[in-house]
C-alpha cells in the first residue's frame, strides 16, 4: 500500500513557475508540497494525495532558463523561453520532460506550458495560462505490459510573493483527460524557495 | 515591445518525429517525418504542414497489418520570440489520409480512410550556429480528426531565409 502510495504520488501537474525568466547565471531553488487528485490509476479514488518536488532553476541566456526536477520517485527537466515582455508583463512558453523510470510502473510525459505573468508590485506577481501534457505509462500486470499514452489538457495559476531572494508561491491547475473520458485532474500546490540575485538586480541594490 | 524582431526569418525544412494516437487502451508510438513551409513573422505567420508515418505490427501468428498515415495542414500562426529563436503557434485545418493493408494466409485486405480534423502546433524555430542559413525547429503537436487525436513531437533541420 505505501509503495502503490508513493508511485501514485510522482505526479507533475502543479505549477511552481511563472513567466519571468532568471537572467543568465541567475540561478533559483525551490520546494513544492502539493495535493494531486486524478492524474494516474491510485489516484482515481477521488483522494487527493500528496506530492513533494524540489526545483532547481538557472538561467542560460536572455530570457531563456532551464529547470531540473526531482520528484517523489521521479524526475524531470524543463526550458523555458520568455518569448515577450512589456513593462510589467511577461509571457513564456517551453517544452519539459520528466519520468518515473521504474520497470513495473512508470510514465514518460512532455509538456507544454503557456504562462502570461503579471508583476502587480515589485514584490507580487501573478501568473497563468493553458497547459498540455502527454503521458506514455505503463503499467506491468500478471499477463504482460500494458501500455497507455494520457493527455492532460488545462491551465494553471499561481500568485507569488517575493521577498529580498525568499520566494513563497500559491498555486493550483486544473486538467481534463480527454483521452480517458475521466474526472478532471487537480493539483494545489505550495511552494517555498531561494532566489540568487541577478547581475541587475546587484547593480540596483548598489545604487540604493 | 514588439511580438517578434523585425528581421525575423521565413523557414523550411523537414524532421522526425513520433506520432501516436491517445486511447483509453494499449497505443503505440510510431515514427515518422514531417516538413513545413513557414512565412515570416510579422507577428503573423501562416505555416503549411505535411507528415508521414508508418506502422507494421507482425506479431500477430498468422497476418501483418501495416498502416500508413498523412497528414497536411494549414496554420494561421501568431509568433513571438526577442532572439534568434522565434515560437510560433499555429491553429488551423488538417486532413489526415490512412492506408491499412492486411497480409498473411489467404488474407489480403486494404483500405483507405479520409478524416478531416484541425491541428494545433507550437514550434521553436532557430539558426543553426556557424551554418547560416541553416535552421533547425522542435515542435509538439496534436490533430484532433474523425476518429481520434494524433499527437506528435519532433524535430527537424531546414533553412530559414
Amino acid at each position: 500500500m505505501v509503495i502503490a502510495l508513493l508511485l501514485a504520488a510522482c505526479s507533475t501537474l502543479s505549477t511552481l513557475d511563472g513567466a519571468k525568466t532568471l537572467a543568465p547565471g541567475q540561478a533559483s531553488v525551490s520546494a513544492g508540497l502539493s495535493l494531486q487528485a486524478g492524474n494516474n490509476p491510485v489516484a482515481q479514488t477521488g483522494l487527493p494525495i500528496p506530492q513533494l518536488e524540489t526545483l532547481v532553476r538557472v538561467g542560460i541566456a536572455p530570457d531563456v532558463d532551464v529547470g531540473f526536477r526531482l520528484y517523489l520517485l521521479g524526475v524531470g527537466s524543463d526550458i523555458r523561453y520568455r518569448v515577450w515582455h512589456a513593462d510589467d508583463w511577461h509571457l513564456a512558453t517551453g517544452l519539459g520532460v520528466s519520468t518515473l523510470p521504474l520497470p513495473g510502473a512508470g510514465f514518460v510525459e512532455a509538456k507544454v506550458p503557456l504562462t502570461l505573468q503579471r508583476d502587480l508590485s515589485r514584490r507580487f506577481s501573478v501568473s497563468g495560462g493553458p497547459r498540455a501534457v502527454l503521458r506514455d505509462q505503463w503499467n506491468a500486470t500478471v499477463g504482460g505490459t500494458i501500455t497507455r499514452l494520457d493527455t492532460f489538457l488545462g491551465g494553471g495559476a499561481r500568485a507569488e510573493l517575493v521577498v529580498h531572494t525568499f520566494v513563497i508561491g500559491l498555486g493550483g491547475d486544473l486538467y481534463a483527460r480527454p483521452s480517458r473520458h475521466a474526472l478532471p485532474a487537480w493539483s494545489v500546490a505550495l511552494g517555498i524557495g531561494w532566489r540568487g540575485l541577478s547581475e541587475a538586480d546587484r547593480r540596483a541594490r548598489d545604487a540604493r | 515591445m514588439p511580438l517578434t524582431l523585425p528581421d525575423a526569418p521565413a523557414s523550411a525544412g523537414v524532421g522526425l518525429e513520433g506520432l501516436a494516437v491517445a486511447t483509453s487502451a494499449r497505443h503505440q508510438v510510431d515514427p515518422g517525418v514531417r516538413a513545413w513551409v513557414s512565412s515570416a513573422p510579422r507577428p503573423w505567420a501562416v505555416t503549411a504542414e505535411a507528415g508521414f508515418s508508418w506502422r507494421t505490427d507482425a506479431r500477430a501468428a498468422l497476418y501483418t497489418s501495416r498502416t500508413f498515415t498523412t497528414t497536411v495542414a494549414g496554420l494561421a500562426e501568431v509568433a513571438a520570440g526577442p532572439h534568434a529563436v522565434v515560437a510560433r503557434l499555429g491553429v488551423g485545418p488538417a486532413l489526415v489520409v490512412q492506408r491499412a493493408t492486411v497480409a498473411g494466409g489467404t488474407v489480403e485486405a486494404a483500405g483507405w480512410t479520409l478524416a478531416p480534423g484541425a491541428r494545433a502546433r507550437l514550434a521553436f524555430d532557430g539558426p543553426v550556429p556557424w551554418l547560416d542559413p541553416a535552421g533547425w525547429q522542435v515542435r509538439v503537436g496534436a490533430t484532433p480528426r474523425v476518429g481520434g487525436t494524433d499527437w506528435d513531437v519532433g524535430a527537424g533541420v531546414g533553412v530559414r531565409w
